[in-house]
């Protein structure tokens, strides 16, 4: 039984409490939901179960935490360890070794299992997870499911009694998604308890028996799933909304005579030594409006966006653009916002930032930064570094930088995967506001929510 | 109206993932560009040897046959591509260096008149280095280095920060190829050189900003995961006894005689 008794964490050398009052009981075999607002303390919650806090990250703690009567607190990090794992938001990240076996041996083995003991459990947990034909694959091989399978595969071999898991529905396609349900159903039903984070929420329909909805820190709703189905409280507490049907591929009513957007033309890509990634690909993207690409993980999504900026060749086929040569030849003005924002952040000031991205579009008149900023909800945060900023807020402020530059084409690399509902409903707000300015904007996402809101065309790399 | 798009061809899910190019494509599987596969414990003594050798030697001859011997080491274990980067990264120091030197040399006249052996040797012993740990990084597993050290008995204090940073090297290749996409994507169609020419301070927060903050958060983000894996200095992998394959054995005798070469040139450039 996992227990929190009134408990309290303030970071060290901040005035306001990260988690406070958070009271709970979850039995054996049951799973946990915590959702809230981006920065509502999800992550601050699991590093105090996962031990981290206090043994790595300092600051006030009050109240109690105990899972079967022990206390983080009270035993090693390692120790605790073998009670509640947690698996982050990402997995590459936790890899040590370089194949699927020794990643799981490793995990083992750095917890000072014996050697041929540790050999035998890395062989059960890969059977058990589906991965025995797997073992020799290097983990930096795997698809972002996969990943999660490999690192579950470890933790489940330690025999903890608490799973916690950050965001892990995060970078999956609904499919993969539905895989790792149906996965943690299974462990659930082994008797594991799983804690798990999330911003998108309906996956977990079936999973969850209970729902802690946190607000700043506090515990705003708390109780069974049913009380996720109340679309006010959703949208009250800045929650995703529920999503629709899946959309089917569509075009939206017809584009202006004329408009001249992207057309790819029998487009074949491979990587060195690979078969064909996709072949004979033909399409079109439309100035002024916003085309969601989806489908499962490794399909091409991605690749097809460096294709259309220029990143990778086509083994065949071409790409023209807006009645010029393709990105190869004459790189129409495009501009991409790739999914790690850090990378795409230099300056000191958000609103240095911007004046930056606006210097290189063309001078536009009563055309200022701080109105920018304004559009995408960041004039409070002008004056502060890009790089303190919020993973939500980071995203609004890269693609605002990417529309700045009055790009022809914009390509959005998964541009919703940190967002809660509010954030959301604004993101997709202002691609579709930037759309209609004119450029062709291509969304590459598996959030079926920020497609509902803002695609005039939707496809799928699927079959 | 016809389908936006439509294809000839999709693959399922067995096509994964793609492989990764330029620098990380170096660590995928096991392991791209590693046509000698030698053994760990090679590696590892090589790297030793050659830094204290470097560490000893004074004169440029010497210390360049072993830069050119390291040199033909690496090309046999990294690809073309990988090597170009690394000697451009180090031309890159080199240059700050010696712009950084040039400046100080107005407020320190000694070092207006250092010597051609002081002024270049600590780019041939930076040379070196990279040339025997560049290998030794990409290629060795994290279980194969522990079971060495574990068998040199090293302390938990140099051995745990050594495994980290080899596990690290992925993930700072990982952002430095990142950045580099996410600059050239962002500032294109702005002039090119000449857009940064006029703007080096630009240029220098474009480059080192993001990379220090993705340091800072990569290895942070990593010591969380090596506390929650429970990785500690009295983390033992196991190992298994070293077997020097014959092309284990022509490397390690060719460096022998190399290291000879460099000794009886650093013997005459005494006497000289």
């Amino acid at each position: 039984m996992l227990r929190l008794e009134d408990l309290h964490y303030r970071h060290a050398h901040r005035p306001d409490w990260a988690l406070s009052g958070l009271n709970l009981e979850l039995p054996a075999g049951r799973a946990l939901l915590v959702t809230g607002h981006s920065g509502s303390g999800k992550s601050t919650l699991l590093a105090v179960l996962s031990g981290l806090v206090p043994h790595y990250y300092k600051g006030e703690l009050r109240g109690r935490v105990s899972l079967d009567g022990q206390e983080p607190a009270r035993l090693s990090l390692a120790d605790w360890g073998f009670k509640a794992a947690l698996m982050t938001q990402n997995p590459e990240i936790q890899f040590l070794g370089s194949t699927v076996e020794e990643e799981i041996l490793l995990t083992l083995r750095c917890r000072k299992i014996p050697e041929a003991e540790a050999a035998a459990l890395a062989a059960l947990s890969l059977e058990r997870f589906g991965l025995k034909g797997l073992g020799r694959r290097s983990v930096f091989h795997l698809s972002e499911g996969q990943k999660q399978k490999v690192i579950l595969a470890g933790l489940w071999a330690l025999k903890p009694r608490l799973l916690l898991l950050d965001e892990p529905g995060a970078n999956l396609d609904p499919a993969a998604g539905a895989e790792l349900g149906r996965t943690l159903a299974a462990l659930k039903a082994e008797g594991l308890s799983l804690v798990i984070a999330d911003h998108r929420l309906d996956w977990l329909r079936d999973l969850a028996d209970q729902v802690l909805v946190l607000r700043r820190g506090r515990a705003a709703a708390q109780g069974a799933w049913n009380l996720l189905e109340d679309e006010g409280l959703r949208k009250d507490l800045h929650l995703r909304p529920r999503p629709g049907p899946p959309p089917a591929e569509k075009t939206g009513p017809g584009p202006p005579e004329g408009a001249a957007g992207v057309e790819l033309e029998n487009l074949s890509f491979a990587w060195p030594g690979g078969e064909d990634l996709f072949a004979g690909l033909s399409g079109r993207l439309y100035c002024g409006r916003v085309t969601v690409l989806s489908g499962p993980s490794g399909r091409g999504k991605t690749t097809l966006a460096r294709l259309l900026c220029g990143l990778e060749k086509p083994a065949a086929g071409r790409i023209r653009g807006f009645g010029g040569p393709g990105p190869a030849g004459g790189r129409f003005a495009s501009q991409v916002v790739l999914q790690n924002t850090d990378h795409q952040l230099y300056l000191s000031s958000v609103r240095a930032e911007m004046e930056l991205a606006l210097a290189g579009g063309p001078p536009a008149a009563g055309e200022t930064a701080e109105r920018r900023l304004a559009e995408f909800g960041l004039a409070g945060l002008a004056d502060r570094h890009p790089q303190s900023l919020s993973g939500g807020e980071k995203q609004r402020l890269t693609v605002a930088l990417g529309l700045a530059g009055a790009p022809r084409l914009l390509v959005l690399d998964e541009p919703s995967s940190g967002l809660d509902g509010r954030n959301l409903e604004l993101m997709a707000a202002q691609i579709r506001k930037a759309a209609r300015k004119g450029p062709a904007v291509l969304v590459i996402t598996h959030d079926r929510q920020l497609a509902a809101l803002c695609a005039d065309d939707y496809l799928s790399l699927e079959t | 109206m016809p389908a936006l798009f439509k294809t000839e061809k999709l693959p399922g899910e067995a096509a994964g993932p793609h492989p990764r190019r330029g620098l990380l494509g170096l660590l995928d599987g096991r392991r791209a560009g590693d046509r000698l596969g030698l053994a760990p414990e090679l590696r590892l003594g090589l790297a030793v040897t050659a830094s204290l050798a470097a560490l000893i030697a004074g004169d440029p001859l010497a210390l360049g046959l072993m830069l050119a011997a390291s040199l033909l080491y690496l090309a046999a274990q990294v690809r073309p591509r990988v090597i170009l980067a690394a000697y451009l990264a180090l031309a890159v120091l080199a240059g700050l260096a010696a712009g950084c030197l040039w400046l100080m040399g107005f407020v320190f006249q000694a070092l207006r008149n250092i010597s051609l052996d002081a002024a270049v040797n600590p780019f041939l012993r930076l040379g070196l280095s990279v040339n025997l740990l560049l290998p030794l990084a990409l290629h060795s597993r994290l279980t194969d280095l522990s079971g060495i050290l574990n068998r040199l008995r090293l302390p938990g204090l140099i051995k745990l920060p050594l495994l980290v940073t080899i596990r690290f090297i992925p993930t700072f290749l990982n952002d430095l190829n990142q950045i580099r996409e996410a600059v050239g994507l962002r500032f294109r169609g702005r002039g090119g050189l000449l857009f940064w020419a006029r703007r080096p301070l630009l240029g220098w927060r474009v480059c080192f900003t993001p990379l220090v903050v993705r340091l800072i958060r990569s290895a942070d983000e990593l010591a969380v995961a090596a506390e929650l894996k429970g990785l500690s200095a009295e983390s033992d992998f196991g190992h298994r006894p070293p077997r020097l394959r014959p092309v284990d054995q022509a490397v390690a005798v060719l460096a022998a005689l190399t290291l000879a070469g460099a000794a009886l040139l650093e013997i005459l450039h005494a006497a000289a």
